[in-house]
């Protein structure tokens, strides 16, 4: 096959297209794979329930990962009876949960993400665990994790929300729990949300799931099977939420700089080689069978690339998986399993961009004429083309039309859209190169390296354009995620004045009894269900607290000073909007304990001033949620005397805990833009190298006319250095001007839809500074390598035989 | 100067061929008519920028002209797309110039064999053979482009040309870079295809001493067909005649 000779003897140009290909396919498969493994799982604790009724699922379209709504206890009792009489059900087990962490040697273990580990020890018949020792018989044993080292009948000290209490251990089991008695259960976990049902020997389970299903109506879900898994760790979606948050954007990344790059290393490939398909077209080639050529050259790249991609994917993804549990952005027992589909996939896909990519560059390669073969300067002769203005002109009416819409704050998807935008003046500008370079590039004083780059524009255009795009990923990536909201929050009201804040350590929240022994202003977080599957997130306030609250935020109706007893809240103005609710409304809300209560509105404040959507006092959170934690606590008089690590606390000065939640929150902001800067830099890196070093081999004929008429080496080298800084430095400006103007009307977009807060970005002058050298670097190194070995090879030639009429050769530039 | 042949192999009626517009217009031919019979070796020659490589091209189909027809073996290519032209050429032309002759990417042999792959066809390795071996590149066949020095590479053009036996051969200074042995051998092989195989010939040079080889030698200046000399009795004659043309322009 003709496609298959050209290639091989051609692989050094199309390595560069093999290489972003290949990336990209690996890119791909690598996230494919990390997010299909990080399906939610039936958990371990379900594994022997075949199965299972939960209470009613709420809306989730916040992303916040709330529990289900809890049953009351009448319905929950009631459920319970009466699943239990349906025929094929065995027993129906109540399954709690709640808030518990050991103490061993003076610290809680498990940290901040042991959530709910407590249970009731009958649930731990829905699991097939291994016991030893007894079950819990008194209201101060418990069955705990064998992997502790705590043998039967030692003493131990849990945590609960109470505070720490002694407990004895009466049996150990292979899982992360603690199982106490059924009475100790009910009174720490408030509302029951899942009944386990155990099947009698030989029971049908399709025809039980149906019963079933006919007496809990709709008051709950029946699950069975692989449906089971909905009851994962609310913790653990939402880590594996944010593990996706970070591999679509790297995939979505990966794969718009593989199309780009695969798209221009073919375009130029093509127009490198116009004089072979002219010699081709010359002794009898159809233009089609030029395009065919191409195409199969595609092909077979794209496959190879295809499948080295996978594999490099395949063996990746492990490595990238671990990063990530490390990183706290997939559950711990996280592991690869490597599905068919995901693979297949990324290969698909990197074959399909391959054809895609070389499309146009077929068409152009099939309208080369045959006389072309025995030109012997080549000036581009019509470097815009129509399809060039037409794509161009539509990427930058895209780029443009998202611009505003971001700015103005109409378009839904903050994030994305200006990233979109980005892309699409990238691709905008990369198409109208010939027309927007020009100007640029006569800004340089007249001399040689302009007039060559004039010249060939388009060569010029394809040097630009991928230190163009590293510039404006670089700096968007990280300028992104330095915006910065500032409003008057709660907690920020609350910081005012003290000057020590209490906070959790080794623990998801602080217990009461840490309340209780500080005092101060507390802030205590649970869940309000309102409506058929609504749900807000509300802070119980302590009195100091209150008083504090009452100064900070900006109430815009009602008052503030009504916030009293167990029947009051205030809500945020948009929560207000939505539920239609005015100071003097009241309304329905169902706890996290099941029950149902009236609530009365008594203020609305705006939407920045505080970081809940509704505000109760805190004796309203401890009479409905007995697992409820407090998550800070602001004092203005020196704390002192207690065993902090040991109550899972810490004591912090205001700035110290101001630079801890800071660095929590940077953690993941600094994960999120070391991956995507990592791979947008390498990814880049790989196409200024390939582009500088095609477009430098490509001109050896001028490097020789050059040493004929008499310049030095040094001299040759000098003036593809410049020739390489030139096109980094109008990269570099056109990408800041991309990136800035995107991260501008992001700003602004934001700021449209938070009238009274302040938004800024702070510009990541560092990681500008950096690229630009970065690209500098390599584009001139890869310039200078690949001119130095032009250089070389001439000589040798000239040495094995002399080059007739070698003044022929192509006029400068 | 016009000339009709019932066999012509090739056929110009009154071509036009003019680059560039307004007052940089260079009008490369101007009203150009000549008939290439078939079985004849023809010479074009004349000053630099006389428009020999026009012609050459636009009689080939390589490029279009501006006004008038040209027929190759009867067939007019006015009307033929780029397809059409394309088939042609792989059928019935043949190319040899100065450089630029042969895919880079593919040996000898592999040139040689490249109009009939590109027909579909298996190209017979030993008609491959046997073309190299006429042009005295017997042992050459797996070197590249590279590895083979201007004249070689001519004569792999010439190979090229034979194994098709096309109806008419252009050549564009094919012996332009090479020194007098090398070209002699080039010629005679050129020669040779018309004598041997009635092949048509047509051949641009500046170098009176290769177009002494020619059944008959055309001049060319500023895109007109000014003189024209049939068989030609030795290079000096057509030296002469040369600088007759030369000095009068
Ligand atoms: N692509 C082109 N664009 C503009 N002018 C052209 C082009 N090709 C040829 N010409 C002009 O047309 C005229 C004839 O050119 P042509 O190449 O046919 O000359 P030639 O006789 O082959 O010359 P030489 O002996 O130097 O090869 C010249 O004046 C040349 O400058
Ligand atoms: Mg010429």
């Amino acid at each position: 096959m003709l496609s298959v000779r050209t290639l091989r003897h051609r692989w050094v140009s199309l390595v560069g297209t093999f290489v972003a290909l290949g990336l990209g396919v690996a890119i791909l498969a690598m996230s494919g794979l990390v997010m299909s493994s990080a399906r939610a799982k039936v958990p371990e604790r379900y594994s022997g329930a075949a199965v299972l009724v939960a209470s009613p699922e709420v809306s989730q379209e916040d992303n916040a990962f709330t529990p289900s709504r809890p049953w009351s206890t009448e319905v929950g009792g009631d459920l319970v009876d009466r699943v239990s009489s349906v025929p094929g059900v065995a027993r129906a087990v109540e399954d709690r949960s709640f808030y518990a962490q050991a103490v061993i040697d003076g610290r809680p273990v498990g940290g901040a993400s042991a959530e709910a580990l407590g249970h009731n020890w009958n649930s731990s018949t829905l699991a097939s665990y291994r016991v030893e020792g007894a079950a819990p018989a008194r209201d101060d044993e418990v069955v705990l994790d064998r992997s502790l080292g705590l043998a039967p009948g030692s003493r131990v000290s849990l945590l609960t929300s109470a505070g720490p209490s002694g407990f004895t251990v009466s049996g150990t089991v292979d899982a992360d729990a603690y199982f106490v008695t059924e009475a100790v259960a009910e009174r720490l976990s408030g509302g029951l949300r899942v009944i386990g049902l155990d099947l009698s020997p030989g029971a049908d389970e399709k025809a039980v799931v149906a019963a079933v299903r006919a007496v809990v109506g709709d008051r709950g879900r029946v699950l069975s099977g692989e449906a089971r898994a909905e009851l994962e760790v609310r913790g653990e979606a939402k880590v594996r939420w944010i593990g996706d948050q970070v591999l679509t954007a790297m995939g979505g990344l990966g794969a718009f700089v593989c199309v780009f790059m695969v798209a221009s290393t073919f375009a130029f490939a093509v127009s490198q080689r116009r004089r072979e398909f002219g010699l081709l077209r010359l002794v009898g080639a159809t233009p089609r069978q030029v395009r065919v050529l191409v195409f199969g050259e595609a092909l077979v790249v794209g496959v190879l690339a295809g499948l080295a991609g996978v594999a490099l994917g395949a063996a990746s993804a492990p490595v990238v998986g671990g990063l990530l549990v490390d990183a706290g952005l997939e559950p711990a027992g996280f592991a690869i399993s490597y599905g068919f589909f995901p693979l297949a996939g990324a290969s698909g896909i990197g074959v399909v961009v391959a054809m895609l990519g070389v499309w146009a560059a077929s068409r152009r390669a099939g309208r080369v004429r045959p006389i072309e073969a025995l030109r012997t300067a080549e000036v581009d002769p019509k470097p815009m083309t129509r399809a060039r203005w037409i794509g161009g002109g539509v990427a930058m009416a895209v780029g443009v039309g998202l611009f505003l819409l971001t700015a103005t704050g109409v378009a839904e998807d903050l994030l994305n859209a200006p990233l979109y935008a980005a892309m699409a003046l990238i691709v905008g500008l990369t198409l109208l190169g010939p027309v927007v370079l020009p100007p640029l590039v006569r800004l340089v004083p007249a001399t040689l390296v302009r007039e060559s780059a004039l010249t060939a524009i388009r060569r010029t255009t394809s040097t630009v354009s991928p230190v163009l795009i590293t510039v404006v990923f670089a700096v968007l990536v990280s300028g992104m995620f330095s915006l910065t909201v500032t409003g008057v929050s709660l907690e920020k009201s609350m910081a005012i004045g003290p000057s020590t804040v209490v906070s959790a350590r080794d623990t998801p929240g602080l217990s009461d009894e840490v309340v209780s022994t500080v005092g101060g202003a507390s802030l205590l977080p649970t869940t309000l269900y309102t409506g058929s599957n609504d749900h807000l997130d509300a802070v119980g306030v302590s009195p100091e607290a209150f008083a504090k609250a009452h100064q900070g935020l900006s109430v815009v109706e009602g008052s503030l000073n009504d916030l009293t007893g167990t029947d009051t809240m205030a809500v945020n103005s948009p929560t207000a909007s939505r539920m239609a609710w005015h100071p003097g409304s009241t309304a329905d809300i169902t706890f996290a304990d099941g029950s149902t209560t009236k609530l009365r509105v008594v203020a609305v404040f705006s939407k920045t001033s505080a970081a809940a959507s509704a505000l109760v006092t805190r004796e309203t959170v401890r009479t409905h949620d007995p697992s409820a934690l407090t998550s800070a606590i602001y004092v203005d008089h020196p704390v002192v005397g207690a065993d902090w690590p040991a109550l899972g606390a810490q004591v912090m000065t205001r700035a110290e805990y101001a630079e801890f939640t800071e660095a929590e929150d940077n953690r993941l902001v600094g994960i999120f833009v070391t991956l995507l800067l990592a791979m947008s830099l390498g990814y880049s890196a790989l196409a200024i190298v390939n582009t500088l070093v095609m477009a430098t081999a490509d001109r050896a004929s001028d490097f020789r006319v050059l040493r004929l008429a008499g310049a030095t080496r040094r001299q040759v080298l000098g003036s593809v250095a410049a020739e390489s800084a030139l096109a980094v430095a109008i990269g570099s400006l056109l990408g800041v001007v991309v990136a800035f103007a995107t991260l501008a009307t992001l700003t602004s977009g934001v700021a449209h839809n938070l009238p009274d807060a302040d938004v800024s970005f702070s510009p990541p002058w560092g990681v500008l500074a950096g690229t630009v050298a970065l690209c500098l670097a390599l584009a001139v190194g890869a310039g200078l390598f690949s001119a130095n070995s032009a250089l070389k090879a001439d000589r040798a030639v000239h040495r094995m035989r002399s080059f007739g009429r070698a003044s022929r050769g192509r006029p400068l530039g | 100067m016009t000339e009709h042949t019932n066999t012509a192999a090739v056929e110009l009626r009154a071509v036009r061929k003019t680059y560039g517009s307004g007052a940089r217009a260079v009008a490369a031919l101007d009203g150009v008519s000549l008939d290439f019979a078939t079985g004849t070796f023809t010479a074009v020659m004349g000053p630099s920028g006389s428009g020999k490589s026009t012609l050459l091209h636009c009689a080939a189909g390589l490029d279009r002209p501006d006004d008038g027809t040209v027929r190759i073996g009867g067939v007019d290519l006015g009307p033929l797309d780029e397809t059409a032209l394309a088939l042609l050429r792989r059928e019935r032309i043949g190319f040899v110039f100065q450089a630029f002759n042969l895919v880079s990417a593919l040996t000898a042999e592999q040139n040689v064999g490249l109009p009939r792959q590109l027909a579909g066809k298996r190209a017979d390795s030993d008609e491959i053979r046997a073309a190299l071996t006429a042009v005295g590149l017997a042992n050459r066949g797996t070197h590249r482009p590279s590895q083979l020095s201007g004249g070689e590479q001519q004569r792999v053009a010439i190979a090229r040309a034979l194994i098709t036996r096309p109806a008419a051969v252009f050549a564009d200074e094919p012996t332009g870079a090479l020194d007098s042995k090398t070209s002699r051998g080039v010629l005679e092989l050129l020669r040779g295809i018309v004598d041997r195989d009635g092949q048509t010939v047509i051949m641009v040079t500046h170098d009176p001493v290769a177009a002494a080889h020619a059944d008959r030698v055309v001049l060319l200046a500023d895109g007109r067909l000014v003189d024209r000399i049939d068989n030609p009795q030795g290079a000096q004659a057509i030296a002469a005649r040369m600088a007759v043309l030369e000095a009068s322009c």
